[in-house]
């Protein structure tokens, strides 16, 4: 939360991976989903 | 992680789901717009500033920052690599600006695209060396 707050891409939702599906409603189906983390390293 | 959460979105029926991989740093490292609170190196300098190679004469390097107006001279070497910076006052003392400049003055530089240390006003510089900026901002040298 601290990493999205901090920087995030225009209109990206964050998804903890704890809780993965907890705010997977904000997205739109009918879009593509691309998923990043902060930097490579944590990939 | 990312691909895990790529993954997880997949099977929970959002589609395709990609993966960008490079992260958030690159997105950022690229000039792209972002939202947030972040205070980067990025926003508080200016491109452009005079560049040489290491060896040059320090009246030319002077000339080539006149022409800018602002900000040191930024030293790079062969792979455009930061070597050292030259603030005006000291062009004309020395003949030729390089590595070994007496007047190197590269004070910020990014960590996961932050600010590291106190000053922002003088050399910015990526992980890999590149340079991307000077600023002459308030208090800084001319």
């Amino acid at each position: 939360v601290e990493d999205y707050e901090w920087a995030h891409l225009p209109g990206a939702v964050s998804l903890p991976l704890k809780e993965p599906n907890s705010r997977a409603g904000q997205l739109d189906r009918s879009r593509p989903v691309i998923v990043y983390c902060h930097d490579s390293l944590e990939t | 992680m990312s691909p895990r959460a790529a993954w997880r979105l997949e099977a929970a029926g959002f589609g395709p789901a990609h993966d960008y991989a490079a992260g958030k740093t690159d997105w950022i490292a690229a000039d792209l717009p972002f939202q947030g609170t972040a205070r980067l190196a990025g926003l508080l300098t200016r491109r452009g500033a005079a560049t040489v190679a290491e060896g040059t004469p320090a009246g030319e390097a002077l000339r080539l920052r006149d022409a800018q107006g602002f900000g040191p001279v930024l030293v790079l070497n062969q792979a455009g690599v930061v070597m050292g910076a030259a603030y005006r006052n000291a062009l004309g003392k020395d003949t030729t600006v390089g590595r070994d400049h007496k007047h190197i003055c590269l004070a910020a530089r990014t960590r996961r695209g932050r600010l590291v240390g106190g000053r922002a006003d003088m050399a910015c510089w990526y992980r890999d060396g590149r340079w991307f900026g000077a600023d002459a901002a308030a208090g800084s040298p001319a």
